[in-house]
């Protein structure tokens, strides 16, 4: 039997964007970065298709082994429910209908990637050589005229 | 074609990249493009600005603000909005200057659709730069990534190996050529010049010492300003050539070719493996002989024994030895000088640069285009 989730909220907050789906566990400041079949996946999920059906549409939809593909959500719902981004669900009163974005779906089954960024401090730009901020750059005095463009 | 510059920090802060950027979207409209730059927003200035030559559109947040950790939430918001702002301007291709956060931001919200993104390496990992990982990340994400050395890009293979199935594009970069033209050497002048941020990694310590082993009436004028200025104007005491040191402090970056103009030869101690070697150019460009330690991209732009002299990175003995045979020999100094100027000409024009990145864009426009 197909297992159902959601997104764990109010703990995970996602955004799904074209190319990525790109989620943040509020609690650790944790930063997840899923591409390639995990964006379909992720959204086929979180819009109510258990794993097995998920995996069997996205198949379908891009011409994949089906094999593949289901052992690939597997692996991938594993890795969100073990960071706690995904949570496990009630099985939904009637099986949703599939949706029509996965007809606009970019051809060719890419394997899904699931990155983690466990510091959010690392998304901050530091730059020892080359800090530049609105006074100049490396310390504009206050009387030098800026350059404008 | 319309460009579309994304990248940290644009003018009115100035740096060596912003002016970089700058001095491109200029080449690049004298060229027929439609240029535009999204940058961070500076305080007092509107979100969107129309120049002759490029359009500036300052994003809403601050990617260096502590926004983000106060509410990890902004990293999503900062991408739809520039998701929003890709589909509304619909450029034609994405010139993305890697930059930590703001880089990322640009590829998170990457609509499917979009045009293709060309990053530019503009500087090492190998230091607290960027997070490996993002950079990684970033670079893994680009569909070209083009480095500004041949050097670079070896650091980024041995730092990140794998990040890129292909090799990296190396393209030099390009400055514009100065409004002034360079006066002729002096014979046997003996006012150098070391200019940029005054940090350690430029190695400014080192031309201090050199300076001590050099005649009484040689000269060091020193143009920049930087956390390693109180040590060095300590240094300069301790070796007692503190009398023979101008602290210039900071230069407007448009008035660095005058000031290049007054010496008599360019000192780069540099001991951080430079990514390229703005300096270098800015040298030649004004006809002026270079020594620069043999670092980084530095070999790149300078031609030993034609276009400048290079020596061992951490030796202030033979920075001097260097420096004394230009100035024991003015005939050799005003070739080095002359052909410097003619080699940067002709290999750092910001012409050139741009004219690479055109190919590049071609290139990466034609896999896009469908087959026929």
């Amino acid at each position: 039997m197909s297992q159902f989730f959601r997104i764990n909220e109010p703990d995970v907050s996602a955004e799904v964007f074209d190319l990525e789906v790109l989620a943040i566990d509020l609690k650790t400041g944790h930063y997840h970065s899923l591409r390639q079949a995990a964006v379909p996946l992720w959204r086929l999920l979180v819009e109510g298709h258990g794993v097995d059906d998920a995996a069997a549409l996205l198949a379908k939809a891009l011409g994949a082994d089906p094999a593949l593909v289901r052992n690939d959500a597997a692996a991938l719902v594993a890795d969100l429910t073990a960071r706690s981004l995904l949570v496990p669900a009630a099985t939904p009163d009637s099986p949703p209908t599939p949706p029509g974005w996965l007809a606009n779906l970019a051809p060719g089954y890419q394997a899904p990637v699931f990155d983690t960024y466990t510091d959010m401090r690392d998304l901050l730009l530091i730059d020892p050589i080359h800090e530049v901020d609105v006074s100049g750059w490396p310390h504009q005095p206050a009387s030098a005229p800026d350059t404008t463009a | 074609m319309r460009i579309l510059h994304w990248t940290d920090n644009f003018l009115p802060r100035i740096g060596g990249l912003e002016i970089f950027v700058r001095d491109l979207a200029r080449a690049q409209r004298a060229a027929g493009h439609e240029v535009h730059i999204c940058a961070s927003p500076v305080p007092g200035l509107p979100a969107l600005e129309t120049f002759p030559d490029y359009t500036v559109h300052r994003r809403a947040a601050d990617s260096r603000s502590d926004s983000i950790l106060a509410d990890p939430r902004s990293l999503g918001l900062m991408a739809r909005a520039g998701a929003d702002f890709r589909r509304r301007l619909r450029p034609e291709l994405v010139h993305v200057h890697l930059c930590g956060l703001p880089s990322l931001v640009e590829l998170i919200g990457r609509p499917a659709d979009s045009a293709p993104v060309l990053v530019t390496a503009h500087t090492t990992v190998d230091g607290p730069l960027l997070s490996p990982a993002l950079t990684r990340r970033i670079l893994s994400s680009a569909d070209l990534v083009a480095t500004v050395s041949a050097d670079l890009a070896a650091a980024l293979e041995a730092h990140l190996p794998g990040a890129r199935e292909r090799p990296y594009e190396v393209v030099l970069n390009g400055v514009a050529s100065p409004d002034l033209a360079p006066s002729p050497l002096r014979p046997a002048g003996d006012t150098l010049l070391a200019f940029g941020r005054v940090v350690p990694e430029k190695g400014f310590d080192l031309a201090l010492r050199a300076l001590a082993l050099l005649p009484a009436e040689t000269r060091l004028v020193l143009a920049g300003d930087g956390p390693a200025r109180p040590g060095l104007e300590a240094l300069a005491a301790e070796l007692g050539v503190a009398s023979r040191i101008d602290f210039r402090g900071w230069v407007h970056p448009d008035d660095v070719p005058a000031l290049i103009d007054t010496a008599d030869c360019v000192l780069m101690p540099s001991r951080w493996r430079e990514p390229f070697g703005l300096v270098a150019v800015q040298a030649g460009q004004m006809g002026r002989p270079l020594v620069a330690t043999r670092v980084g991209g530095l070999p790149e732009i300078v031609r030993d024994g034609e276009t400048g002299l290079l020596v061992p990175p951490e030796d202030p003995a033979a920075l001097a030895a260097a420096v004394l045979r230009l100035r024991t020999d003015p005939g050799f100094a005003a070739r080095l000088g002359a052909a410097a100027r003619r080699h940067t000409k002709e290999h750092f024009a910001m012409d050139r640069c741009a004219a690479d990145y055109s190919a590049l864009y071609a290139r990466l426009l034609r896999a896009r285009a469908p087959s026929a």
